[in-house]
């Protein structure tokens, strides 16, 4: 069948056309394979940074939560200020900071804490998240809430609380 | 330099410049002009008036000299500009001289030198907003009470204890408490001893050396004084002794000699063991909190019953409207007054706050209740 070179020609582009098109039939299969895989791995990505968060700040926190749980709330309280000095930004600490000032008896900056730590991590407010403090946080906003007279209050003080109240009932930042 | 001296120089300076400016020949005989400089009482305060055209009666006259006088007129802008820059400043300076002047008396933190630097930008602050000229005066926490008694000050920055007598004796009138640390503004005082010394409670503190901070500070000598009344303890006959550093920053010292074993324990105050972490002086490892008292107000602005009830709204008001972005001109540079007088902000309270300073004063028999 093949008598001289242009026909061998036209043989090889016949097959090379073929080819292609089996190649682009597989083609989106193995990239969606692919992008199953990645998902997957992206997922699992997060996953184990969430753990390791959480372990961090386990690690991190632990002399502090010690000192809270000995009952020693200001000795807590420095620990935490001197960790911030590492890690000024962390959400966790204002989280920790806001816990015990409201134990301490200042519930406006604790409400002041928390907010700060809200804006920077959604999570604690969120019941299903393993850092949640949603049940703390609440408990601060309906005490506020119930006194009397909160509008003689400073500014800060009721915007703090209300933006707590709007994280709390599902609010975006 | 008076705004009289002032217009004296600037019209000395005027009048010579337009003796030049009328020497202008002019053609038509009858027409003349001539200039006078109205002096401040007859121009109106500070101004005056360069230029005074008596009848131009010839409009070709009146043309031509106006020509004249345009072009010397435009020759002479700059010095026109200069004149009327100084009248301004002069009259700036005068009004910021004319202005009522009121002192401030700033107790004491830690010295003369700290406090001035501290609040030197929040008094130019206050004098901006409120339209008076206040004069910074720190004041030695014993003196405080006579140089007050006298009516040197229209407004008083004390420590809350202070307050709490200035206001049971003379009946100051709160403004505003001031926010600084943790606590917002209020703070606490707190008994501390050097980790692994044994003593972790206040009983321990039987037989032990103790340091105070300054006599009249309610979270390092008042507060701490009534816990250990209250903890059984009677400074007076329980300790081996305690003492009160000599000189300025007496709150560090008797951290730092806790700390270097120069005392068994402490009084100190919260906000300092809270400022010293943070400025990586101390470690919380380094020591225990034994016992800490209840959170009580922080320094306070109040003002004696006879300032002007405005003056003092408008003070608490600037105060209140007191933003860390907002700046002052300290020695020709321009700094954040909150950050630089270490203020986080300013709250009202009511006097009732302070009836915790109150109880803890009359159980520990200090002033204002002092019994002999």
């Amino acid at each position: 069948m093949t008598h001289d070179n242009l026909d061998r020609s036209l043989w090889i582009v016949l097959i090379a056309v073929v080819a292609a098109t089996l190649a682009l039939s597989f083609l989106p299969a193995s990239n969606q394979s692919a992008e199953t895989q990645m998902t997957g791995g992206r997922a699992n990505d997060q996953k184990l940074l969430r753990e390791a968060r959480i372990l961090i700040i386990q690690r991190r926190y632990e002399p502090v939560e010690t000192l809270i749980k000995l009952g020693q709330n200001q000795q807590a309280l420095l620990k935490l200020e001197e960790i911030s000095r590492s890690y000024p930004a962390d959400p966790h600490a204002y989280i920790l900071r806001g816990e015990l000032l409201s134990a301490m008896g200042a519930p406006a900056e604790a409400a002041s804490s928390f907010a700060q730590g809200v804006k920077l991590e959604g999570g604690y407010v969120d019941k299903n998240s393993p850092l949640s403090k949603r049940a703390a946080i609440s408990r601060l906003v309906e005490a506020e809430l119930s006194k009397p007279n909160p509008g003689s209050s400073p500014q800060s003080r009721i915007n703090d609380i209300r933006y707590l109240q709007s994280r709390l009932a599902g609010g975006c930042e | 330099m008076t705004i009289t001296q002032c217009y004296n120089k600037v019209a000395a300076f005027a009048r010579s410049y337009v003796r030049n400016f009328v020497t202008i020949p002019i053609t038509e005989p009858k027409t003349y002009c001539t200039s006078i400089i109205q002096p401040p009482q007859a121009g109106g305060a500070g101004c005056f008036q360069l230029f005074k055209f008596l009848p131009i009666s010839n409009p070709v006259c009146y043309t031509l000299a106006m020509r004249k006088i345009t072009y010397s007129f435009l020759s002479h802008i700059p010095v026109f500009i200069l004149l009327s820059l100084a009248v301004l400043m002069c009259a700036s300076c005068e009004n910021a001289k004319g202005r009522p002047t009121y002192k401030i008396g700033y107790m004491n933190c830690n010295n003369t030198e700290e406090t001035l630097k501290r609040f030197l930008p929040l008094t130019r602050y206050l004098s901006d907003k409120v339209g008076v000229n206040f004069v910074a005066v720190p004041v030695d926490t014993h003196e405080f009470e006579t140089r007050f008694k006298s009516g040197e000050f229209a407004i008083t920055h004390t420590n809350s204890l202070l307050y709490v007598v200035l206001k049971e004796r003379y009946g100051v009138n709160l403004i505003a408490t001031e926010k600084r640390g943790q606590f917002g503004s209020r703070t606490a005082g707190s008994l501390i001893a050097k980790k692994g010394s044994g003593i972790n409670k206040i009983s321990d503190l039987k037989g032990k050396r103790l340091a105070f901070g300054p006599m009249l500070a309610p979270t390092g000598y008042l507060a701490e004084y009534d816990l250990m009344l209250s903890g059984g303890i009677n400074p007076e006959s329980d300790l081996a002794h305690y003492t009160i550093p000599t000189g300025s920053h007496k709150h560090e010292k008797v951290i730092y000699g806790v700390l270097f074993g120069q005392y068994d324990a402490a009084a100190a105050p919260v906000l300092d063991l809270e400022v010293m972490t943070r400025d990586g002086k101390i470690s919380p490892d380094d020591f225990v909190v034994i016992a800490q008292g209840p959170l009580i107000p922080y320094c306070t602005f109040a003002a004696p019953k006879g300032t002007d009830p405005e003056l003092t709204k408008k003070v608490r008001d600037a105060l209140m409207a007191l933003k860390p972005t907002d700046t002052a001109e300290v020695d020709g540079e321009r700094v954040k007054v909150m950050k630089s007088s270490w203020i986080d902000g300013y709250e009202i309270l009511p006097d009732s706050e302070y009836d915790g300073i109150r109880n803890m004063a009359k159980r520990v028999n200090m002033p204002p209740y002092q019994k002999f």
